[in-house]
């Protein structure tokens, strides 16, 4: 058991102060009773005995003095036991006439008695009594009283400093608990992935769990007392819509659907906190990132609409595949029937060769529209990038877009999923094309988009990279890392979902590579996709 | 001299049906075109055919249904599935039922004779 600070030693001078009263107040008492019987006793004695004395001088006054064996016997006449006494009976001249001496231990107290005749005070008694027994039996009274005294000593001072203790105890296993209930209420708080914030009136956060600190890329306290649409949304002023202040208005739950600077989607929900007179103390905002929810619905939705752009294609293809055989075919027939090297040999081979070009064209589209599950082969990744090539031909012409194109003939084969592939090389051409347009609205020698593949090792395993780099607008370093987010988009509304990164980066790691992304803005644009030569996955 | 081979062509599609009896008549074949289903198998039930082109898509029936006919029928030709819309499942229909050649369209002239030659020296 621990002494409480500072109360110990208080208890323990009081209990040591009181026992010391008692152990001096009872012997004294005594003293002082006995002493007081013992005067008493005295001058009583004294006053019968002069009485008494006084009867014989009147007796004979002119020789009481001369009485002395008398008057020695009637002092010695007195109770045998009691305390040894000293009477004296002195004459007018303080001369002793009679004594009856015992042996008296000093201290001594006398009391005297006069002794009359006929008025006239003609001797006295006196009577002398030691106090030493008084004295003695006072000192033994207090020793007696010091074991009990040592015993109250115990009991006054260990009882209250028990009780003492025991408070203590029992408010330091309340405060245990209550530490320990607050760090699980912490930890289960922090388990929540979710932030989670609790926010006052004028939106300051007054705590946060760890999804919140984690989210906002801080420790736990340094984002309390900030102001919430500071931190999460980068404003210098509340937000115009706002489920806290709502809740705070209308004292119910409320929920709000709110996008971030940073490109995330989150659903916000805020739930008042009452005090006992109901009014709101405060606000926990608890806000569910829904990004990757809503991407999947936004997936959904292309899924669907890529099936149905593929049962179109296919019916599409099957109807231009005819007619466009038609052509060719008869243009051959023409060729087959003109001089070799005349202008109409020639003119009938371009049109085979644009026939041929809507050909691929329509297989191209077949190839990307048409659902294919999951299934990688080994592909030559030209064969992917001619594919893409074939898709956005015309638009790149339209738009006065080159290519320059490096891919090596040595370039191994990778297993990887060719329509999805095909998607990324699409996702990348169309945005390199976009910022290229923003650029230069008009033809210009760097209004090209680059492609370069090589084989490269990264940490010990070797890789396929492909290059796709474009000279245009470029992209700000501060959101260069937030472009692969899903919804974040720099091109105007409608024109872009800002899916197709994400889902390229998906696509890219789904195939155990990378995709990275460099940039200088206004200067270029350069997407680096390593794509494993053995297949990780 | 040896006897014209003969090649029955079915396709719903005249430029088609057209353009191969002028690319293969021009190499010497005999050749005969049918726009349909029925067409092709009333050719094959009144002449014997070394070679079949057919396309899938015949109207209501397939040029697969005419294939799987001919093989009924033990008919000694072979046959050669033309389509514009080549799927995974057609083709494998399609060499189930003892396809000789399996071709997506378009159908060009050296392809065509190519394949041709093929099947005829197969035969």
């Amino acid at each position: 058991m621990k002494a409480p600070q500072n109360i110990s030693p208080i208890v323990t001078a009081l209990t040591g102060t009181v026992i010391c009263i008692v152990l001096i107040i009872f012997p004294l008492g005594y003293f002082f009773v006995s002493y007081n019987n013992m005067v008493g006793n005295l001058e009583a004695e004294a006053e019968i005995n002069a009485r008494s004395i006084t009867k014989i001088i009147s007796t004979n006054p002119e020789i009481w003095e001369y009485q002395q064996l008398r008057l020695q016997e009637y002092l010695l006449s007195r109770p045998g036991q009691g305390y040894a006494e000293n009477r004296h009976i002195v004459n007018r001249s303080n001369k002793i006439v009679a004594e009856n001496a015992d042996i008296l231990e000093p201290p001594v107290i006398m009391r005297a008695a006069n002794l009359y005749d006929s008025g006239a005070v003609v001797g006295k008694v006196e009577i002398y009594r030691s106090v030493r027994p008084i004295i003695i039996q006072a000192a033994l009274i207090a020793l007696y009283m010091l074991p009990v005294a040592l015993g109250v000593f115990l009991i006054l001072w260990f009882i209250p400093l028990r009780m003492l203790y025991r408070s203590e105890d029992t408010l330091r296993e309340s405060e245990e608990r209550f530490r320990e209930l607050s760090q699980e209420f912490q930890t289960v708080l922090d388990c929540i992935r979710d932030p989670l914030l609790q926010i006052n009136h004028e939106l300051k956060i007054l705590w946060a769990n760890e999804g919140a600190s984690a989210g906002f890329g801080g420790e736990t306290h340094s984002i309390t007392g900030r102001y919430c649409y500071e931190l999460w949304h980068s404003r210098s002023a509340p937000c115009e819509k706002c489920a806290a202040l709502k809740s705070f208005a209308t004292g119910t739950t409320e929920v709000l659907q709110i996008a971030t600077p940073d490109g995330r989607l989150f659903d916000e929900r805020s739930f008042p906190v009452k005090d006992e007179d109901g009014r709101i103390k405060s606000v926990v905002v608890v806000a569910v990132d829904i990004t990757a929810k809503a991407n999947l619905q936004a997936e959904i939705v292309r899924a669907g609409h890529l099936a149905s752009l593929g049962e179109l294609a296919a019916g599409v293809a099957h109807e231009i595949n005819n007619p466009i055989n038609g052509v060719i075919n008869y243009a051959q027939i023409l060729s087959d029937k003109m001089v070799k090297g005349s202008k109409e040999e020639d003119m009938a081979v371009r049109i085979i060769k644009e026939g041929n070009r809507i050909a691929e064209i329509v297989r191209g589209l077949l190839s990307f529209a048409r659902e294919r599950k999951d299934i990688k082969m080994p592909v030559h990744i030209s064969a992917i990038l001619k594919e893409a090539l074939a898709l956005t031909n015309t638009q790149m012409r339209r738009d006065n877009i080159q290519f320059s194109i490096d891919l090596p003939e040595n370039l191994p084969l990778i297993m990887v999923d060719f329509q999805q592939l095909q998607q990324v090389f699409l996702n990348l051409i169309n945005n390199a094309r976009h910022a290229l347009n923003q650029k230069y609205p008009s033809p210009h020698e760097l209004k090209k988009i680059e492609v370069r593949g090589e084989v490269v090792t990264v940490s010990d395993m070797p890789y396929v990279r492909v290059c796709f780099q474009d000279y245009g607008t470029g992209i700000s370093s501060g959101i260069l890392n937030k472009v692969i987010n899903p919804f974040f988009t720099t091109k105007p509304s409608g024109s872009g979902t800002g899916l197709g990164l994400s889902i390229s980066y998906g696509i890219i790691k789904d195939h155990g590579g990378s995709l990275k992304i460099e940039s200088e803005e206004g200067e270029f644009t350069r997407v680096i996709i390593d794509l494993p030569l053995t297949p990780s996955i | 001299m040896k006897a014209k081979a003969r090649i029955l062509v079915v396709d719903d599609e005249e430029c088609i049906r057209n353009t191969f009896e002028i690319f293969l008549s021009y190499e010497g074949y005999d050749v005969t075109t049918a726009c349909n289903y029925s067409e092709g198998l009333a050719a094959v039930a009144q002449k014997e055919f070394d070679l079949v082109i057919a396309d899938i898509i015949l109207g209501g029936r397939t040029g697969l249904d005419l294939l799987g006919e001919i093989r009924a029928r033990n008919l000694q030709c072979q046959v050669i599935i033309i389509t514009g819309d080549p799927t995974a499942g057609s083709a494998l229909d399609a060499l189930h039922k003892g396809v000789f050649k399996y071709i997506p369209k378009p159908v060009r002239k050296d392809e065509l004779i190519e394949v041709t030659r093929a099947a005829l020296n197969y035969k």
